[in-house]
């Protein structure tokens, strides 16, 4: 087994030398509690890579239940999201209700948010889905679709196997459609961390609204590190409150 | 430059510059200004190539926000950035002054004139709330100075346009009909991260184990180019080692970033709507400049190629202004952006504006008197000269011009300008190009300060 680490790894380079791959076991139908940091990835002309913490990301499940806790740097300011999903029980957890608290935080006097926080809901019904903030907007349900964070309790369950492939629509945020894509299980991947080489099992993701996904899953079917062009979720196993 | 000769006044009567010109167009406007005036809704996007929305038949996109803009209002065909880099295409839109007039001829170096209003400023005090959210970009010019700034937003778009929309969204479900009228400027990044793409594929090897998508975009039909060019951009070429499919992989990787902004896009259009101001705001929407997308084999901006040059443009007041129309013959520049709004809000716009007001155009009034040409230019050192028929191109200290016919070679490939057939129309076009230059007053520039690179804060007069 020959380690490579993948170039996307390269931006967190610091980060991961003080990083270590999560012990215990982990059940993917749940219940579990996962933390995630949020990280930029800015390679400057050249190709010099440079990147740091914008956020962090909690996903908790319990059955069909789903919370989700996401915060998001955006300069001096923070958008942070509660989301509680009530889903179906398919392979892609399929939401069914939900509710959202949209909140935000600002270090600058000069940027005040207050004003800005937003209540959210959406429900499943007769085919269609349904957005309530100020007024109900109403889309025909696509066939197979989710949501972007439920991706992280999806991808456990898959098999590490060739022939595993979903299609299906995405609402990015549980709102911003981004249909026609594919998830596809690529193969198991060595990397070296810690002076150790592990296996990991990747899977890669295409489609419209969005640059490609490569997810690196643990022998546990945990989730660990999700990448994208410019930002990646990595598991944080000592956060508290989180129980990988 | 106070004094009009007869030349200079023929000149701008011919290009429809200045004062003159914006008195012509304005003269057919309704005397009576609406009783409240619109709310305005300015998002721009950045790095958008012209034809990167699925409404103008781009067929490797999916846009369904600009979509419904284009169905609800007017898009410009001939619409172009008026300095095809990021902080001075987004200066002239908020002085409404070519660049070698506000100082900012290109990213980072020269700070605006500190006595040079913009619009936050401008609109805040005629009786507007004056928002912005995301990207800014004028250099020497601290925007919470001149706005309520709700997000600052980050340097990557597929980090942060979510959130800059989510912001808008959280301030526009706030606001009631009929309430104090608003001016919220977005400034989304997408597609600029593209050249974050560029930068990290500068070699021929894909980045990603992915395979890319079977479904890749053709490269286009100008990904050639003409063998004279100027040397700035002749340059461009030469760190671009691709093959034919990492091309169509980076114009498959950039019609998801122009996707990513549509979203953010469509995120405040619902809110818009929701919160029942639609019929009560005048969008806009355009953005700094395009990019580049294999077109003469370039990527990115800073050149006068119609790619870099030329911009979406879209503007929408349902129930006030024409619906699903594309005007594909008037030329327009983003230093038309400040006196339309103006226009709009109903109040005159800062003093010796460059560019026209959009309201007769956009209100139906086609016979109104239109210039024959625009001028953008680009690094202090190229500028462009269009008209409806040609694109006429010079770099300072270069020997090397270009005339493109534009209506028989659309992909700019074919220079006319050393045939001898095209000697007059090359005479006609760099005349106008000295007179335009000779209307402006020009701000003489210092040596670049390092502290206009970090933006640093100088408060305006």
């Amino acid at each position: 087994m020959n380690a490579t680490q993948p170039r996307d790894w390269d931006v967190i380079a610091n980060r991961l030398s003080r990083w270590a791959l999560p012990e215990g076991p982990f059940e993917p139908a749940g219940p579990w509690k996962l933390a995630y940091e949020r990280h930029v990835l800015i390679p400057e002309p050249g190709g010099k890579p440079a990147g740091g913490q914008s956020g962090e990301l909690v996903i908790e499940r319990d059955g069909q239940r789903l919370r989700v806790r996401e915060a998001v740097a955006a300069g001096a300011t923070t958008v942070t999201t509660q989301a509680d999903f009530l889903c179906a029980d398919n392979p892609l957890l399929t939401p069914q209700r939900w509710s959202m608290d949209i909140g935000w935080e600002s270090k600058m006097p000069r940027i005040p948010v207050a004003g800005l926080e937003q209540k959210r809901s959406g429900r499943v019904e007769g085919g269609e889905i349904i957005f309530s903030a100020t007024k109900e907007r109403r889309r025909p349900a696509p066939q197979n679709w989710t949501a972007d964070w439920l991706l992280f309790a999806v991808l456990p369950r898959l098999p590490f196997a060739a022939a595993t492939t979903l299609e299906f629509d995405l609402f990015e945020e549980g709102e911003l459609h981004k249909p026609g894509q594919k998830l596809a299980y690529a193969g198991e991947h060595a990397v070296e961390l810690g002076g150790k080489k592990v296996a990991l099992y990747v899977f890669e993701q295409f489609g419209r609204g969005l640059l490609p996904v490569r997810w690196w899953l643990d022998a546990r079917h945990r989730v660990v590190l999700a990448a994208s062009e410019r930002h990646l979720y990595l598991l944080n196993a000592r956060a508290k409150g989180g129980t990988p | 430059m106070t004094t009009l000769n007869s030349t200079r006044r023929g000149f701008l009567k011919a290009g429809g510059l200045g004062a003159l010109g914006l008195m012509l167009a304005e003269r057919r406007a309704p005397a009576a200004p609406e009783k409240r005036p619109p709310n305005i809704l300015f998002m721009h996007t950045d790095q958008q190539h012209w034809e990167a929305v699925s409404a103008f038949g781009c067929a490797h996109v999916r846009t369904p926000a600009m979509d419904r803009l284009a169905s609800a209002g007017t898009t410009f065909s001939l619409s172009y950035s008026a300095n095809p880099v990021c902080c001075p295409a987004r200066t002239c839109w908020y002085t409404g002054r070519a660049s070698q007039e506000n100082g900012v001829i290109m990213n980072d170096a020269w700070p605006i004139a500190p006595d040079m209003p913009d619009l936050g400023q401008w609109f805040g005090a005629r009786g507007y709330d004056a928002v912005y959210g995301g990207k800014w970009h004028v250099t020497g010019r601290d925007f919470k100075d001149s706005f309520h700034v709700i997000t600052p937003g980050t340097g990557i778009g597929e980090h942060s346009d979510a959130a800059v929309a989510r912001a808008a969204e959280g301030f526009l479900r706030t606001r009631k009909s009929g309430g104090k009228p608003f001016f919220l400027n977005l400034g989304f990044l997408q597609p600029h991260d593209c050249c974050y793409w560029v930068f990290e594929h500068q070699g021929d090897e894909p980045r990603t184990r992915l395979l890319p998508p079977p479904d890749l975009p053709p490269l286009p039909f100008n990904h050639g180019h003409p063998q004279a060019e100027p040397a700035m951009v002749a340059r461009r070429h030469e760190s671009k080692t691709w093959g034919a499919e990492q091309w169509r992989w980076y114009l498959w990787n950039y019609y998801r970033m122009v996707e990513m902004a549509d979203a953010a896009v469509g995120r405040v259009l619902d809110a818009l709507d929701d919160a029942g101001l639609t019929e009560e705001t005048l969008v806009v929407l355009t953005a700094d400049h395009g990019d580049g997308l294999a077109r003469h084999g370039l990527t990115s901006k800073m050149f006068l190629y119609d790619e870099a040059a030329r911009v979406p443009f879209f503007a929408a007041w349902p129930g006030h202004l024409q619906a699903g129309r594309r005007d594909e013959r008037h030329l327009v520049t983003g230093l038309d952006v400040a006196p339309t709004l103006c226009a709009f809000a109903g109040f005159a716009p800062p003093p010796k504006m460059r560019g026209l007001s959009l309201r007769p155009l956009l209100e139906g009034r086609d016979a109104t008197p239109w210039r024959e040409f625009i001028v953008s230019d680009t690094h202090g050192a190229g500028r462009m000269v269009r008209t409806a028929e040609y694109k006429y191109i010079a770099y300072r200290d270069d020997p090397v011009t270009q005339l493109f016919d534009m209506r028989a070679d659309p992909g700019e490939l074919n220079n006319l300008a050393p045939a001898a057939a095209k000697a007059d129309v090359v005479r006609d076009l760099a005349g106008r190009l000295v007179a335009w230059e000779k209307s402006l007053d020009l701000l003489p520039l210092k040596d670049p300060q390092p502290s206009a690179r970090k933006n640093k804060k100088r408060k305006p007069a």
